[in-house]
């Protein structure tokens, strides 16, 4: 086996605001294999997206990557803009969230995915043409109706989040990275969209980091999680795995918080509705993150020791030479009611 | 028999599309075809379908907004739309609303007392400034916000607290319905049970009905009595929320049912189509057929040319559907 595609360790995002510095993601140790797919689940606020921004190298200014980031063994944190260049949409491609926003209301569509390929690839104009013709037919967008040079606002939501898919696989990038792509969608178009990204990283074998707050989504569709909490990764392993026994006390919060949940448990015909378990406070926010487990103050188990130190990614067991880690003092043993 | 809070009988409501030319004929597009809904007082009805499915326009004819061209709204038993201004102020005490985005729809320039005092205000003219106080703390209280909030801004909350000032702010004028457009979208999913677990005991507490519109199927079969699927302007299926989830007879509803990521379900099960994903339009008229007609699994002749009526599965429970 090779390297990993994509290995971080211990790497963090600062932020710096005025002479004070904050680290928005803290100590993320993370890889990820060709082919392989990894979830990342999270509220807002939970850094997520900042990890999936710091991989494009498309952080905010005054963000600034420390740590081991290194994709196919070259070290990306620091990399001078002219060569991250050469990576972004070429090695490397983003599905954005919003594609209202994420595409240029002022350029057909053919022309936004041909650019990908005449700017990285070098091919003449009609060559890219054609090659975003064949990407439109694959992500289910046929000629004649969708002809390549439509604008945005003639689609619909769903088939410019198909747009954005054919931009980010033209390339043929080793790595998709998906921020919530499907959250601004329908259920019924979702599970279009999510059918057509299966298909697409089954058949071009690119790797997938899908980053998510749906745990239904990424139950269906990853084969790794990694569920983050205030800037820090705090349970990583098998999905199937992960889903079976969840040991943090937040990933079972969040799960049980989820309507989901509230809609596997049959509900008893008498009187009354039960209430979802809310997970009581708020996320704390980068500025004032304790010292100790960040999840202290939310958590229904937490003992003296949980205030006195940020917990590792310890082990709790190995599933398929995977292992499963959750960074918590007193995980849990239960296993979770399917 | 309890009493029917609100009711509205064959709203249908059309916008005029802007025409190609001066000289061509104006056409309109119809986003509710004839919509009949019913909820009992202290009982809550959601309202789900995808977007365009015409689920916000309804909330705002029933909130007296948007003005529909045929049917009747009926709230405690008046017809809202045949009210003068005087009466229609009068009872829109009775009803308010909440609003999906906690940031868009409260305003940042006015401190939390005036935001939730402005119902008074506008509907109430004449009460006492200390009334007033006092009821501005009975919902601060009752929706779990400390009193020194009333002095602060909107931007010094967070998006579960905003939602919560939405929610008092509806509730200052004692209402007995409440619409909730989308309440707990734009909420994270910890933060979204503690306002849902919010809304159900408020609503135990002081007896409230909630028309609860959402496109998240577990929202509202966390929070709702009944439901009632909407899809392109008609309501397609309506019946109490779990048996309606847990055995859809509508092929609409089996879709949308089917459609949302399940945990545990392990790896995507993947149907494979061919051709481009179709998806039903609005239409400007009233053609005949079943508007799901186009994509529909089960599609007969007869789906083609009559349009199906409201078939009772049980007697709290029906279906748009020829074969349901």
């Amino acid at each position: 086996m090779t390297n990993p595609l994509l290995h971080m360790a211990g790497m963090s995002v600062e932020l710096s605001a005025g002479k004070s510095q904050v680290d928005i993601v803290c100590d993320i140790d993370l890889e990820l294999n060709r082919g392989e797919r990894l979830g990342i689940v999270g509220e807002s606020g939970s850094g997520k997206s900042m990890t999936a921004l710091a991989v494009m190298g498309l952080l905010p200014q005054r963000m600034r990557v420390r740590g081991e980031l290194l994709f196919d063994g070259r070290n990306l944190a620091g990399l001078p803009e002219a060569d991250y260049c050469g990576y972004r949409g070429r090695r490397v491609a983003m599905i954005f969230q919003e594609p209202m926003t994420a595409l240029n209301p002022v350029k057909s569509i053919g022309a936004q995915i041909a650019e990908g390929r005449r700017l990285h690839l070098g091919e003449t104009k009609t060559d890219a043409e054609k090659k975003a013709r064949a990407l439109l037919d694959r992500v289910g967008l046929p000629a004649p109706r969708f002809d390549l040079d439509l604008y945005p606002h003639q689609l619909s939501g769903g088939q410019r989040q198909r747009v954005m898919i054919a931009m980010a696989i033209a390339c043929e990038p080793d790595l998709l990275i998906a921020d919530e792509p499907t959250t601004a969608l329908d259920v019924t178009v979702q599970a279009q969209i999510l059918d057509l990204l299966d298909e697409l990283i089954e058949d071009t074998g690119t790797a997938l980091m899908l980053i998510t707050h749906d745990l239904g989504v990424v139950s269906e569709m990853t084969d790794r999680i990694a569920v983050m909490y205030a800037g820090r990764i705090i349970e990583t392993g098998r999905t199937d795995d992960v889903f079976a026994h969840m040991a943090h006390p937040y990933a079972r919060g969040l799960f049980a918080a989820s309507p989901h949940a509230a809609a596997l448990a049959p509900r008893p015909t008498g009187e009354g509705r039960p209430r979802l378990n809310a997970i009581p406070g708020i996320v704390p926010d980068p500025f004032g993150r304790p010292p100790h487990c960040s999840f202290a103050e939310r958590c229904s188990f937490a003992e003296a020791d949980c205030r006195q130190a940020i917990p590792a990614l310890d082990l709790i067991n190995t599933d398929e030479h995977v292992p499963h880690r959750a960074a918590c003092f007193h995980p849990r043993e239960r296993m979770v009611a399917p | 028999m309890t009493k029917t809070i609100l009711k509205t009988t064959d709203l249908v409501r059309e916008y005029d599309l802007p025409r190609p030319s001066i000289f061509s004929k104006q056409s309109r597009l119809r986003v509710l075809h004839g919509v009949s809904i019913e909820l009992a007082a202290g009982q809550s009805l959601g309202i789900v379908g995808e977007s365009g499915s015409g689920k916000s326009t309804l909330a705002r004819a029933v909130m007296g907004l948007e003005r529909p061209q045929s049917g009747e709204v009926n709230i405690a038993g008046k017809d809202i739309y045949a009210l003068d201004r005087s009466g229609l102020r009068e009872a829109r005490k009775g009803f308010q609303a909440i609003f999906q985005d906690p940031y868009g729809s409260l305003d940042p320039r006015h401190t939390v007392r005036t935001i939730i005092s402005e119902p008074i205000v506008s509907l109430e003219r004449g009460t006492s400034t200390a009334e007033r106080e006092r009821r501005i703390a009975e919902v601060l209280e009752a929706v779990g916000l400390p009193l020194a909030s009333a002095d602060k801004y909107p931007h010094e909350f967070s998006g579960g607290q905003r939602q919560r000032i939405a929610i008092a702010r509806a509730l200052v004028t004692r209402p007995s319905l409440i619409v909730a457009d989308e309440p707990v979208s734009a909420l994270d999913v910890s933060i979204q049970a503690q306002v849902l677990n919010l809304m159900m005991d408020l609503q135990e507490k002081l007896g409230l009905s909630y028309l609860f519109i959402s496109h998240d199927l577990g929202v509202v079969r966390a929070i709702t009595d009944r439901v009632a699927v909407m899809h392109l302007g008609r309501i397609v299926e309506e019946g109490p929320t779990n048996e309606v989830f847990d055995n859809p007879r509508h092929p609409y509803t089996q879709a949308l049912v089917a459609a949302v990521p399940k945990p545990f379900s392990g790896r995507r099960k993947r149907v494979r189509s061919d051709g481009p994903p179709q998806t039903p339009v609005h239409t400007a008229t009233t053609a005949a057929g079943c508007a799901y007609a186009a994509v529909c699994p089960r599609r007969q002749e007869i789906c083609l040319t009559r349009t199906p009526e409201a078939k009772p599965v049980t007697p709290a429970w029906s279906a748009r559907c020829h074969f349901a």
